[in-house]
């Protein structure tokens, strides 16, 4: 008797680990209204923004939801892996919050309903900034993303150095000062005389990117082949002076020395958009070792050319079973004037509904910046950002555009030709559709 | 009579029971063959069939193109690259480790040093392989950052250098370094395996050599190398096929670059698969030359050290 009930036992045992491997995947969807419980709303992010919006906003003002919201937070570099081979499953989550140098290529999977048809969404799309619905477009133009934000850039500079170095006392008078390419040379040039070479102009010759990225004509794929706009042989050349005449320190982007010239006296300025002044310059102008902070000593002007960098779309999956209640919830997060205007004061993010923007840019003054009106000075700039750029395409040939070809050039360890050829090789390898002649 | 007629049936059931006991063991072994075919064999068979057909981006299903991937993979200077890469960082990184293993191992189990603390020692070497890869990536690639990392400052300072140099856009620097950080993360392991394996040699042996006059440098050699050779291969074998899947250094410190020169198979085989096109067949096909590469490495290493130790006896 015993045996027959050790071997009851162990079928069950074996039969319940069989069934979690089957069922394990399947927990959490919306499908999930098995066994009496809540259905369930599932929110993939990348970044932890999403956390407090539907926490500490979206439930507190709809505290009565019939389902439960799970959100689901992956760092960056591990989403896509992650979202990739079950987007298109039942498995899939319903909401997914997309980051822009990877959201045309959801945008244009086929993968994400089309938003148009709720309207909770279209009833107040009209002030969203144009570009914002541009980059959620797909080419069928179906809109399937949405985001809160829109990301003008600038260029962050010190103004006690422009004062002693170069003479120039107001924010105007710097923009004057590097208003196109050739100014901005010519400034940092000075720059260098008049400290000896102490202090760069720039950090990185990433700060030299991403303005000469939003200025392209194209994008990099158009009809299946690889197009090099103008503009990234201008800033090749650009990227190549700046580093052979010791004008910018030549940190790696994003690398430790370039957050460290954030708070030191040898960088004049950085290029950053509007998410780059709360989440990177402010964190970083305080030196870890001595305390001083370099806090009230920046000043922000639009630099040698307008340009947008990052920003967040959410989409709803085709495979949700939930799409009203996720509607909804987009709705809130990208649409919902109360919701954005509570959003941008107390985060001081930029959003991108114009109505709301509009509503509160005049009563600004940021202490970070000496007292300067950061908000209005980012909204001028956003009716000049360009969305017909971005592709689908972007976070892997930008990628190896810097790797390939804008470093090894700038750094002299190939002639131009060269780093192109070596550019064109890594696109095909990444891409073996695309055509790169 | 009727007590035997009785007892006769149960003699059977009872052998009947206890053939039934032994399908127990079938029950007990199930888990390993369970989590094996749906963890391991399956994917590597799937992997083979996509080796054969154009699965990439968003498709879910495929269409067979015979050995076209093999074709196009051979002729892809980044794959040939790749797989050259991979050889120069192993074989840079095995030969210091396993000399330096042995050293290590030599002077633990001396009985002339006869040293105190090996335990202590032994732990100190194998501690950079409890550390996980990514932050050893992080912590290398800050060490050597350009132009204000300490290894750069401290450079400067005492004079042996004038200007900074850039680490990571040096060919031969940035394989050293990787190299490095691999020698630096397995000798550890390589030496604890190295220690028990000549801690396992018949104590009567040395002794008997001893007793005829060897020095220990003698044994070491006479005795104890020949009678190492097993464990040796298993080193060997083992560390060829873990130097083959090279994956988390290279990538996380500089991404394959600079130059492409410390893209290595599994680097190829991931940004294949989830970066650009996320051409899974190409990934495949990758995938089942590296297992072809392994399996022939081998075969080979194991046939040349076999046949020496024949010979030897």
């Amino acid at each position: 008797m015993k045996r027959k009930w050790l071997l009851a036992l162990m079928a069950i045992a074996v039969a319940l680990v069989l069934a979690a491997c089957g069922g394990g995947g399947g927990d959490g969807d919306g499908d999930s209204a098995d066994g009496g419980g809540k259905d369930v709303l599932e929110v993939w992010s990348f970044t932890d923004e999403a956390e407090k919006m539907i926490t500490e906003y979206y439930l507190k003002d709809n505290p009565d939801l019939p389902y439960e919201i799970k959100i689901v937070q992956t760092p960056t570099d591990q989403f896509e892996q992650k979202l990739d081979p079950i987007l298109g499953s039942d498995n899939a989550p319903d909401v997914v919050f997309l980051e822009q140098m990877f959201v045309k290529k959801y945008v244009e999977s086929g993968m994400l309903e089309d938003l148009s048809q709720f309207d909770a969404i279209m009833s107040n799309i009209d002030p969203t900034v144009d570009y914002v619905v541009q980059v959620g477009t797909n080419s069928n133009g179906e809109f399937v993303a949405n985001a809160w934000q829109a990301t003008p850039g600038a260029f962050f500079y010190r103004d006690s150095m422009a004062k002693e170095y170069l003479g120039l006392e107001t924010p105007e008078e710097v923009q004057a000062a590097i208003s196109d390419w050739n100014k901005f040379y010519e400034t940092a040039v000075k720059l260098k005389e008049a400290t000896n070479g102490e202090v760069y102009m720039i950090s990185t010759i990433n700060d030299l990117f991403f303005p000469h990225y939003g200025t392209r004509s194209t994008g990099w794929v158009e009809d299946g082949k690889l197009m090099i706009d103008e503009s990234l042989y201008e800033l090749m050349d650009l990227a190549k002076t700046f580093v052979q005449e010791g004008l910018t320190l030549d940190a790696p982007g994003e690398s430790e020395a370039y957050f460290a010239g954030m708070s030191s006296d040898y960088i004049f300025g950085y290029t950053l958009p509007t998410w780059g002044l709360h989440y990177w310059l402010k964190p970083n102008a305080e030196n870890a070792d001595t305390g001083e902070t370099t806090a009230g000593d920046w000043r922000m002007v639009m630099g040698p050319a307008p340009y947008f960098r990052g920003g967040t779309w959410i989409g709803i999956t085709k495979t949700s079973d939930m799409k009203e209640e996720a509607a909804d919830l987009i709705a809130y997060l990208t649409v919902n004037e109360d919701f954005l205007t509570k959003w941008a004061q107390d985060t001081g993010d930029f959003v991108a509904n114009m109505n709301v923007v509009n509503a509160i840019k005049d009563n600004y003054s940021e202490e970070f910046l000496g007292g300067q009106n950061h908000y209005a000075a980012f909204a001028e700039q956003v009716p000049n950002i360009q969305a017909k750029v971005i592709t689908e395409y972007d976070q892997t040939i930008n990628g190896l555009f810097i790797d390939h070809a804008l470093t090894p050039y700038s750094k002299g360890e190939v002639d131009k030709d060269t780093a192109i050829e070596d550019f064109k090789a890594a696109v095909q390898n990444a891409y073996p559709d695309i055509s790169v002649d | 009579m009727t007590t035997k007629a009785v007892a006769q049936p149960d003699k059977g059931r009872k052998k009947y029971k206890f053939t039934m006991y032994h399908r127990y063991a079938y029950l007990f072994i199930a888990p390993f063959f369970i989590a094996f075919i749906t963890f391991n064999l399956y994917p590597t068979l799937y992997t083979i069939l996509l080796s054969f057909t154009d699965l990439k981006g968003w498709a879910t299903e495929f269409n067979f193109v015979g050995l076209e991937n093999y074709k196009n993979i051979i002729q892809n200077p980044f794959f040939t690259k790749s797989v050259g890469n991979t050889f120069i960082l192993w074989t840079v990184n095995f030969i210091p480790q396993i000399i330096l293993a042995f050293f290590l191992a030599y002077t633990f189990t001396s009985r002339r040093l006869n040293m105190r603390g090996t335990e202590f020692f032994k732990t100190v070497f194998y501690l950079p392989n409890i550390i996980t890869a990514a932050s050893i990536a992080v912590l290398y690639s800050a060490l050597f950052s350009y132009p204000q990392g300490p290894i750069n400052l401290f450079l400067q300072d005492i004079g042996l250098l004038e200007k900074p140099f850039d680490f990571f856009r040096s060919v031969p620097a940035t394989r050293l370094i990787v190299s490095y950080i691999q020698f630096w993360m397995w000798y550890g392991q390589t030496t604890i395996i190295i220690v028990a394996a000549i801690l396992s040699i018949d104590e009567s042996l040395i002794e008997a050599a001893r007793v005829d006059g060897a020095n220990d440098w003698k044994i070491f050699r006479h005795i104890t190398l020949p009678l190492m050779k097993p464990i040796t291969l298993y080193i060997l074998i083992t560390s060829m096929i873990g130097g083959l899947q090279m994956f988390d250094i290279p990538l996380l410190l500089t991404n394959g670059q600079p130059d492409n020169s410390v893209e290595t198979m599994m680097t190829f085989i991931y940004k294949q698969a989830f970066t650009g096109g996320r051409s899974m067949n190409v990934a495949a096909t990758a995938s089942v030359m590296l297992l072809i590469i392994s399996i022939i490495l081998s075969i080979l290493v194991y046939r040349v050290l076999r046949d020496r130790t024949e010979k030897g006896s």
